[in-house]
């Protein structure tokens, strides 16, 4: 067996003496020299700009970032956050907060704004503004993104929540979110099981100024007229693929499109002919946009992201991927280009209050518990 | 290197072949072992999957008859109805509620559902904290917003309606009690009156986790039960922050916690079971055994996934004891293959050596000791044909020894008389001037010269001759010491060495004594023949260092014995003498 392992070692001396051994030694120093050059490029790495994005998914796709480090020779890193309690957990992570730029809609920019959590944009730093529509470039018209004369966000995308109704049953277009309570349609009407946002288009349906900040007075009225809404209804939907079931099955006849182009989209998929308007009392909206943090590390590679995020080209990808709707080419569906019958949503009076009365109306409590 | 005998190198290889083979059996006995009780682990805990599964199947059935059996109650129209009349009625029908769900502990909520007013609820008894209740009348809500309403109406008389299983909504109301967030299936039935009218619906909130606990009792406590809808979404799962996670906006389903069980969502199996590290620790072994079963009765394809998952440790426990049983087993089956292989090895070694022996010793006597002939094997073959052909050889070799000792004895004797012939007796004098001088002794080489034997051989012949030569010799041999050598130079010249001469006389009384013999006549055939002999003498060391020249002293000597009247015999020390003294003329006159 020695002798076995004499004629190995024989063997493979013989081979070494041979020069064969010349391959494998140069693989070697070209491994270590390799990986040597890598030691030395992450000792780089920290040189090299990074932007920390926080965003929702579909505002960051990889494609995009990619491009953008190509670009601009920066690293980026994308956190997705998909709601707003995540994104606030993650603005709140460490102070100051662990991220460049990042998206939320008007409600959510005006409360970090408040809180000094954004830094007051240069908006002669986002050129690509200029691309979008005129509604989006007046920024103090849009409640949230402007404090005090200073901008924090720019608009990115946004969504309407109108009224979704079955062309077949219903021949002229409803003008009014009124029209979820016509008893023609009782039992065939859907709702999104929502608090915050039945309390604000039931306001808006009943004519109020604001219907964010409801008066006590108002809140009973718009309680009482949402119990009266449930009469109507055949149930309420969380998922837009739930709301497209029921309305395909129970043959529904309207429903509060609280996802909007998206929801008309899947439906129309479903093979259901739907029409889509934005009542005249206007419709709730959210708007995201994007801001830079106030401990924002690099600023100007995060204004170089916001005018990136501004481009024809990411606009249209963002349309056609995501369905919604950007703010620079106007969206052939959408009925209001300019965006005037759009209320865009912000904070209201009570979360708590409006829950409160939602759980109660929601879980079937009669119209007489409630106060006049 | 070390050389490695046969019996080391054949030991090392059964050593090594009676370790693999153990080791390889010991190795795949544990493999198939393990693989076996993996099997048999999964196939029990599937089986135990497929029984919770059809059981929890027969408690829905079990509900859904009781639901039946409620909305059939006489009283259950009028009370739909909501008639005044049916107070008493309405009261009966609250006593069999809450016997119910004194009997069922899964039993959340029992209600009966008008169609009217909205869906409004006629009788709702729950159980809360503080017990069963019957919900007052002002807290009766109205529920025709709900599937379990709508659907339960738009199905037929005598049958029953299957609610997506949900989770109970955490309640607001003070009656709603501890019931919220735990998950639940709705089962309804419409009630109809005599008309066939559906009136209004009867339901029965299940609670999902008394269901399995109760199902689940038999269980070993180990054991995880997993539930998840037909989209995947986990609905019961050992870990509750898992389940329902669509309630909370984000999903958690079973296709991604365990891709393993995507082909029970595909539709392409309806069990299935394999082996994963648990979720919450990573290094814990578990084996899974998943199921799809059929949920609900309204429309066919909706589903469940079921599943259990049992800890693999106990079960890997009893491999691994088995293992180290193999272990010890192929530890000691190892060592018993070292020792046969050693004394295998010696055994077929130790007939070689013994051949080796014999072959090395093939002329001593006892050199085929040992040797294996009455072995039966190849062995014994070997050693027998090898102890012919040693025998064989030896006694060729004895024949050639003993030819070349004749030939030894001819090369340095004559034939005739038996005595060395002159090139021996040279060796040996040589040999004994060699001694002589480093001993000192002194040595005398006599020359003798038969005068007479010429005449013999002329007149009687050769054989005569021969005859003479022959006697001549023995009685040289006579008349000499046994130590002294007599050999014949040739013809009729004989010549005799003697060693240990100590005087002069001495050597006179031996050359009396060799002529007397010399004299005394030999008979042949008729013929009494005198042959008479001259003898010269030389000494060693005083005549010469060397053979030759001892001989040819001696030889010179004997001639002037010859040629003189007087002397039979002269040493060449007095024929020296008589030169120095005189001229040669007188060298008769002086003997």
């Amino acid at each position: 067996m020695k002798m076995v392992v004499l004629r190995l070692i024989r063997g493979w001396a013989a081979w070494l003496r041979a020069g064969n051994f010349v391959t494998p030694f140069a693989v070697i120093v070209f491994a270590l020299s390799a990986s040597w050059a890598c030691t030395l490029a992450d000792a780089d790495a920290p040189r090299q700009a990074v932007l920390r994005v926080l965003a929702w998914p579909g505002y960051a796709d990889d494609d995009w970032v990619s491009a953008f480090e190509k670009r601009f020779h920066a690293k980026v890193e994308v956190t997705f956050v998909d709601s707003d309690e995540a994104l606030w957990a993650r603005m709140h992570s460490a102070a100051p907060a662990p991220f460049d730029v990042l998206a939320a809609n008007t409600a959510e920019i005006q409360r970090y704004a408040r809180n000094g959590m954004l830094a007051p944009l240069d908006l002669s730093l986002v050129p690509n503004r200029q691309r979008q529509r005129p509604y989006f470039q007046k920024l103090d018209s849009i409640r949230g993104l402007t404090d005090d004369g200073q901008a924090y966000a720019v608009p990115f995308t946004y969504s309407s929540m109108g009224l979704i109704y079955d062309r077949k049953q219903i021949a002229v277009a409803p003008r009014s979110m009124r029209a979820l309570w016509d008893p023609r349609y009782r039992g065939k009407v859907l709702d999104f099981n929502s608090a915050q946002h039945n309390f604000s288009f039931t306001a808006l349906a009943l004519g109020y100024a604001d219907p964010f900040q409801l008066s006590a007075e108002q809140m009973r009225t718009v309680a009482r007229e949402l119990v009266r809404l449930r009469g109507n209804l055949l149930t309420y939907y969380t998922l837009p693929e739930e709301a497209t079931a029921l309305f395909v099955q129970h043959h529904a006849a309207l429903m509060f499109g609280n996802y909007g182009t998206q929801q008309v989209e899947l439906l129309r998929r479903a093979g259901v002919d739907v029409g889509y308007v934005i009542p005249e009392e206007g419709a709730l909206a959210w708007l995201d946009c994007w801001a830079i943090a106030q401990g924002a590390g690099n600023r100007e590679l995060a204004y170089d992201w916001i005018n990136y995020m501004l481009e024809p080209a990411i606009a249209a990808q963002l349309t056609e991927r995501e369905g919604l709707a950007n703010t620079v080419t106007a969206a052939p569906g959408d009925p209001s280009p300019g965006g005037e019958r759009l209320v865009w949503i912000a904070r209201v009076e009570s979360i708590g209050q409006r829950e409160a009365l939602w759980r109660r109306i929601e879980s079937g409590d009669r119209l007489r518990s409630f106060a006049r | 290197m070390i050389k490695l005998g046969l019996a080391a190198k054949l030991s090392i290889v059964f050593v090594c072949i009676g370790v693999a083979a153990s080791g390889a059996t010991g190795y795949y006995a544990y493999r198939a072992n393990r693989a076996m009780l993996k099997q048999e682990a999964q196939r029990s805990l599937l089986t135990s999957t497929q029984l919770l599964s059809q059981r929890f199947t027969a408690a829905l059935g079990d509900v859904a008859d009781d639901v039946l059996v409620l909305a059939t109650l006489p009283s259950s129209v009028a009370v739909a109805r909501g008639k005044a009349t049916s107070q008493r009625g309405r009261e009966r029908i609250e006593q069999v509620y809450l016997r119910f769900m004194a009997h069922h502990p899964e039993y959340l909520q029992i209600r009966l559902i008008t169609r009217a007013d909205h869906g409004l609820e006629r009788i709702r008894v729950a159980r809360g904290t503080r017990g069963m209740v019957v919900v007052p009348e002002r807290a009766l809500q109205e529920k025709g917003q709900f599937p379990y309403v709508f659907d339960t109406l738009a199905t037929m008389a005598g049958h029953v309606y299957f609610s997506p299983i949900g989770l109970t909504p955490q309640g607001n109301a003070a009656d709603a009690g501890d019931i919220g967030g735990k998950p639940a299936v709705i089962i309804g039935a419409p009630i109809v009156d005599t008309n066939g009218k559906k009136v209004g619906v009867l339901v029965i909130d299940v609670d999902l986790t008394q269901v399995f606990q109760r199902l689940g009792r038999d269980l070993q406590s180990d054991y995880g039960i997993y539930l998840a809808n037909e989209w995947g979404d986990f609905l019961i799962h050992p870990d509750p922050r898992q389940a329902f996670g669509f309630e909370r906006g984000r999903r958690v389903l079973m296709q991604a916690s365990f891709p393993a069980t995507r082909p029970l969502f595909d539709g392409g199996r309806t069990a299935l079971t394999f082996d994963a590290s648990a979720p919450a620790d990573p290094t814990l072994a578990q084996a899974f055994a998943f199921v799809r079963s059929p949920f609900g009765l309204v429309d066919g394809n909706r589903y469940i996934v079921l599943g259990l998952s049992r800890s693999m440790t106990d079960v890997m426990a009893s491999a691994n004891a088995l293992g180290r049983q193999i272990v010890r087993m192929v530890l000691i089956s190892s060592l018993l293959a070292i020792l046969l292989a050693i004394l295998f090895a010696r055994a077929l070694a130790r007939p070689l050596r013994a051949l080796a022996h014999a072959a090395t010793h093939v002329f001593d006597d006892d050199g085929c000791e040992g040797l294996p002939i009455l072995r039966s094997d190849e062995i014994g073959v070997v050693a027998r044909c090898f102890d012919g052909m040693r025998v064989e050889i030896r006694s060729q070799m004895n024949s050639l020894h003993a030819k070349q000792q004749q030939l030894t004895h001819l090369a340095g004797h004559d034939t005739l008389t038996g005595l060395p012939n002159r090139m021996r007796f040279m060796e040996q004098l040589d040999a004994a001037i060699l001694q002589a001088s480093a001993s000192g002794e002194t040595l005398a080489v006599i020359f003798v010269d038969l005068d007479g034997f010429k005449q013999i051989n002329d007149r009687l012949g050769h054989s005569s001759g021969d005859r003479t030569l022959v006697v001549v010799a023995q009685r040289l041999r006579a008349a000499l010491r046994e130590t002294d050598i007599v050999a014949r130079l040739g013809g009729d010249e004989f010549i005799v060495l003697m060693d240990g001469v100590s005087s002069m006389q001495e050597l006179h009384d031996v050359a009396g004594r060799v002529q007397a013999a010399m004299d005394e006549p030999i008979v042949i055939g008729a013929h009494r023949m005198t042959v008479g002999a001259s003898m010269g003498i030389s000494e060693f060391p005083v005549d010469g260092g060397d053979a030759e020249e001892l001989l040819g002293k001696a030889d010179a000597a004997m001639y002037a014995a010859k040629t003189s009247q007087h002397r039979r015999y002269l040493c060449y020390q007095e024929l020296c003498a008589n030169e120095a003294s005189a001229d040669g003329g007188r060298i008769s006159k002086l003997a």
